[in-house]
């Protein structure tokens, strides 16, 4: 059976499979007017993963100066600037607005109800009240989400695979965020069956990783989960060595984190997320109705384990860990 | 020969390239057709043929095709059976809860389509369970001995459930693998059908087909469109759909139809279904796809039929021309030679029947214009030699004209003397020279009808055996006195051979002859002999008389032709020759001239033999005197002629009635007692009637068919033809008493005597058809 190849299967897959039967082909169909699609990110400038959004949307035929205009909103951790970038790209009169992350998500549905939004990452899109259900979104946002609040239970465990007398797991994200306060209640309630506590240390910004690192040595953390935020996806090698500074166990969200020295990471690829994304935009390209289109899971979690890392934190990779994970960076 | 310069030009407009008419329209219309019948059947044939191979070819693919993606989306679930199999291995008490957890989540690494495993124990409970989302859980002793999962699975090894939406959207199946061993317990694995979707997208229908699986209940499980699914589309509406579910399609020949995809988009489909699971596979070709290779067979058909169709019409003018063109230059051939341009030539060169044609109209042409050549030619003659004739005939009038002055004028100088002359024997002698006048105008006029006669025609040669010796006599007796007059020697040599001829006639070539001879000669002799040359007998007038001068030897035969010397001498006119040289041609004798200027002449006819028989009969003529007492009824328009005939009628004893015209005659007629014995009437009469109706008129009036007969003056040859024609004898002005007189008699004597011997009709008759005999002796008085 394939592994990793096969997401990137899934990926292109996805992304040439249409909606009404005909294969996509590149160019011929695509290259008439110029489109427009503005892209809103708490992030400070450009990444891979926009990198990746932006090939996917060449195969399908969407070439930038061609016959497409991307206006990018890089709100940099700010989110009080997001409802003005928001409305900024309104006003740009784009065809589509692509966000990351809920907040930016929530400010451009605040922004439009009209101008489609596809939301390229979203925890838990329907409890976050951005679209109605996952079959039918209605209103004019739709595209993937993770489900984040279900993925808590098996950050936990990983946690607890890594440091088996775990007694306090801190949340580490954003208490602004309806998804991840509905993943601290999952969590609360998780970690109380093995026994164990949950707080939730509000970060909102990168100023505040190390404050939010001193409460938690404060409070006797000694695990936590780091949210897929975009500041604390930004902030990542701070949070990194902060957390082995503070030998707290760090269960990440995303694979950047452990191929950035962090031990292990559970979640979807993001890049395919954004892949799946570009499969919206040409839908909505082509005149579909974001109401109709149904919201996306990622087809595949995966387990990235950084034994290097937890070597030089002294921490041991136990057997069913290392059985389970998907990746392992030596 | 070449056309000419003008001709050429029209001949070659005529099959040149602009070639219209009806014939070349019908054979290009003609070919046309056929060609494009042909073509046309060809290609609906091609279509139609093409048309059902296609349709079964592709009939047959999608079939295959779903029977394909069945197996394919079969194989995917089994291959998951299997290895869900490896976890059930070992009976529930070999193995640790931790070791199956390892197990399950190696497991979970190799089926990326397991979102969660779960391991129930041979009584129903969950030991164990791991999760790729959720935190895995161990030893829960959660109880599910009841669950479908495990009482089936259980039973049978293995459990497939319903398909089930979580969160809504996303497909989930609950697939339960027991061991084969009770003790084993059963692994329950929730496959994501995300993957199934995977699978379809990546089966490849046509361009624009696709595969979808509908669940047992018709609801869509997998389908190239993910929003479809996660949508949660009701595909149990459609119709292959509910077919399929029935059961209604599986014969294989059904199993493809054309329906309408969930869009309402006409589609062929084809269905297979995996059994153990209850699902089923469509294969979905947009029936435009479908068709486009028929579609494109048609095209291609279509322009090969068009293209056909236009070599068709290219080959059919070029045809058409080239079967027109000649036909063309014959018609225009025909009509300028039917239009009098003889000397035009068809030219085709076509090497076969045309061109056999064109040379036959060729060589009509030619002949035409030879025969019109040879015609213009002959009529040129014929002009010329009428006109020599008329002039000779003017010639000849005058000459008549001349000749007939002379006695005229002295008949005039006669009377007058007569009148006053009171001595008796003067008056006699007056009378006699008179008579001599007369004679010789009876003379001129009687050659005169003889010439008319035989250049009429209206002789016919009355041909028998005789004596020639006959003839001899006669012409010696005639002469003899004459001959003596002229202190000439007469010798006629007797001859005992029968020759074969008309004797009247010949007797008047001889007559000529000698008279001619006795005339020129002034002194010496005439012999007329006999000789036998080759099977012919020659008879010979030799005369010693001026002679012939040689070039003059042919134009004696002429008419009024006289030698020189003797125009100024008494005699006859020149018409005695020309007599006999249109006799002899008549009764094909040939007559030849000797003659040496101032020596003597010799004329010799040839007259064929014949073999000599017993002498016929001759009894003598007896010229009965049958007049007496007759009544005779004369018409004629001419007051003198009619005293006349009064007169010498009633001086042969007949009672005579005469009218000036036919009314007359007519009025007369009806006042007899009795129908005449006779009738005598001019030919043309001043009425405008003719002879032959009044007596025709009188005849029926008195219901009798009277004898009679015509006399006219006119001696034209159509007056003659017309009047032998009639059926009547007539007779020509001036009429000679006696033939007058034995007309008369014959006609009067009627039906009632045999038929007279040759001599006695000779004698008697003077019949129209008769040469009159030209006697030198002076004729009887007209009394």
């Amino acid at each position: 059976m394939r592994r990793r190849d096969f997401l990137t299967g899934v990926g292109a897959t996805a992304s040439v499979a249409a909606a009404d039967g005909s294969v996509c082909t590149a160019t011929a169909q695509r290259s008439q007017r110029m489109r427009r699609l503005g892209l809103l990110t708490l992030a400070a400038g450009p990444a891979h993963r926009h990198e990746v959004f932006e090939t996917t949307l060449r195969t399908f035929g969407y070439r930038e100066g061609d016959n497409l205009l991307i206006e990018r909103r890089y709100a940099a951790g700010r989110f009080d600037r997001l409802p003005a970038l928001a409305a900024d790209l309104v006003r740009a009169n784009v065809d589509v607005i692509v966000t990351e992350s809920t907040p930016p998500a929530l400010a451009a549905k605040q922004a439009t109800t009209v101008i489609p939004i596809v939301m390229a990452t979203s925890g838990d899109a329907v409890r976050t009240g951005l679209v109605e259900s996952l079959a039918r979104p209605g209103g004019n946002v739709t595209g993937m989400t993770f489900a984040g609040p279900e993925l808590v239970g098996k950050k936990l465990e990983l946690a607890r695979e890594l440091r088996p007398q775990m007694r306090r797991i801190a949340w580490f994200g954003n208490a602004a965020t309806v998804p991840e306060q509905i993943s601290f209640v999952e969590l609360k309630k998780t970690a109380a069956t093995v026994g164990a506590d949950a707080v939730f240390i509000d970060v909102r910004v990168a100023e505040s990783f190390a404050s939010g690192f001193a409460t938690m040595a404060a409070t006797g953390v000694d695990a936590m989960i780091v949210a897929e935020t975009t500041v604390n996806l930004e902030g990542l090698d701070q949070i990194i060595a902060l957390a082995a500074q503070h030998d707290v166990v760090a269960v990440y969200g995303r694979r950047e984190f452990v191929d950035a020295g962090g031990v292990v990471s559970h979640g979807p690829d993001f890049n395919d997320l954004f892949r799946g994304a570009a499969f919206f935009v040409d839908r909505i390209f082509q005149g579909a109705n974001p109401a109709d289109l149904p919201v996306r899971l990622p087809m595949k979690f995966e387990i990235v384990v950084n034994l290097k890392a937890a070597r030089l934190l002294g921490l041991t990779i136990p057997r069913s860990l290392l059985v389970r994970a998907d990746a392992v960076i030596k | 020969m070449s056309l000419t310069g003008r001709n050429r030009r029209s001949a070659a407009n005529a099959g040149g390239w602009k070639v219209r008419g009806r014939l070349f329209r019908k054979y290009v219309a003609l070919v046309v057709s056929v060609v494009s019948a042909v073509l046309f059947a060809n290609g609906l044939f091609n279509i139609w043929f093409s048309y059902q191979d296609h349709k079964a070819a592709f009939i047959r693919t999608q079939r295959e095709q779903a029977n394909l993606a069945a197996v394919k989306i079969g194989q995917f679930l089994t291959e998951i059976e299997a290895q869900l199999g490896w976890t059930t291995q070992w009976q529930a008490s070999d193995v640790t809860l931790e070791e199956r957890r390892l197990d399950a989540l190696r497991l979970l690494r190799q089926v990326p389509a397991i979102a969660e495993l779960a391991w129930l124990d041979p009584s129903g409970r969950e030991q164990m369970r791991v999760s790729r989302m959720a935190i895995d859980i161990v030893g829960s002793e959660r109880d599910l001995s009841s669950e479908p999962v495990f009482v089936e699975g259980i039973a049978r090894k293995v459990y497939y459930g319903p398909v089930y939406f979580r969160g809504g959207s996303e497909p989930f199946l609950t697939l339960g693998v027991a061991g084969s061993d009770r003790d084993a317990g059963i692994s329950v694995a929730q496959v994501n059908l995300i993957y199934v979707w995977d699978v379809v997208s990546q089966i490849k229908v046509g361009e624009k087909g696709k595969a979808y699986v509908v669940d047992t209940t018709g609801r869509l499980i997998a389908h190239p469109d993910i929003s479809l699914v996660l949508r949660n589309t009701d595909f149990s509406r459609l119709s292959q759909v509910q077919l399929a579910r029935s059961g209604a399609l599986d014969a294989p020949a059904e199993r493809a139809q054309v329906m309408q995809d969930i869009y309402g988009r006409p589609v062929l489909t084809a269905h297979a279904a995996i059994a153990s699971l209850g699902w089923l596979v469509f294969i979905e070709l947009p029936l435009e796809e479908a068709y486009a290779p028929v579609f494109a067979s048609i095209f291609a058909t279509s322009l090969v039929m068009l293209c056909g169709f236009i070599l068709a019409v290219l080959a059919s003018l070029m045809l058409a021309r080239k079967m027109v063109t000649p036909i063309r230059v014959l018609q225009f051939g025909a009509e300028r030679i039917g239009a009098g341009a003889l000397d035009h030539r068809i030219d085709i060169k076509t090497d076969d029947e045309l061109e056999a044609l064109g040379d036959h109209f060729n060589s009509m042409a030619a002949q035409l214009q030879d025969s019109f050549a040879t015609l213009e030619r002959k009529v040129d003659e014929r002009t010329h030699q009428l006109q020599l004739a008329n002039l000779s005939k003017s010639r000849f009038i005058a000459a008549a004209s001349h000749d007939l002055r002379q006695p005229l004028h002295a008949l005039n100088l006669f009377v007058t003397q007569l009148r006053s002359e009171a001595d008796q024997v003067e008056r006699a002698r007056v009378v006699e020279r008179m008579d001599a006048a007369v004679a010789a105008m009876n003379e001129l006029f009687n050659a005169l009808l003889d010439i008319s006669k035989l250049d009429a025609g209206v002789l016919a040669p009355s041909i028998s055996n005789f004596p020639v010796d006959h003839l001899l006599k006669r012409i010696e007796m005639t002469f003899m006195s004459a001959a003596r007059e002229k202190a000439l020697r007469l010798r006629v040599v007797s001859s005992s051979a029968w020759i074969r001829s008309d004797f009247i006639l010949l007797e008047r070539i001889l007559l000529n002859l000698v008279s001619n001879a006795v005339r020129y000669t002034a002194q010496g002799g005439v012999v007329v002999g006999c000789r036998h040359r080759s099977g012919l007998l020659r008879i010979e007038v030799w005369d010693t008389g001026i002679g012939i001068p040689d070039d003059q030897q042919r134009s004696i035969f002429g008419e009024f032709y006289r030698l020189a010397a003797e125009r100024d001498r008494r005699g006859g006119l020149g018409l005695g020759l020309a007599i006999v040289e249109r006799l002899c041609r008549l009764l094909d004798h040939p007559i030849e001239l000797a003659s040496r200027f101032g020596r003597g002449s010799r004329f010799a006819i040839a007259i064929p033999l014949a073999s000599p028989h017993r002498p016929t009969q001759q009894p003598a003529a007896v010229v009965a005197d049958l007049t007496a007492g007759k009544f005779v009824m004369v018409v004629d328009d001419d007051d003198l002629v009619l005293v006349g005939m009064r007169g010498v009628l009633k001086g042969w004893g007949c009672s005579v009635l005469t009218a000036g015209s036919s009314a007359a005659a007519l009025a007369a007629a009806s006042e007899c007692e009795r129908a005449p014995d006779l009738i005598i009437s001019d030919y043309r009469l001043g009425d405008g009637t003719t002879g032959f109706d009044v007596i025709e008129r009188l005849r029926a009036a008195f219901n009798a068919k009277v004898p009679a007969f015509l006399i006219s003056g006119d001696t034209a040859p159509e007056r003659l033809r017309e009047a032998s024609a009639s059926g009547y004898e007539l007779l020509h002005k001036p009429v000679l008493p006696m033939a007058l007189r034995s007309v008369v008699s014959q006609l009067l004597k009627g039906s009632m005597d045999e038929k007279p011997s040759v001599e006695a009709a000779v004698m008697s008759r003077q019949p129209a058809d008769r040469i009159s005999a030209a006697k030198p002796s002076p004729a009887p008085q007209l009394q």
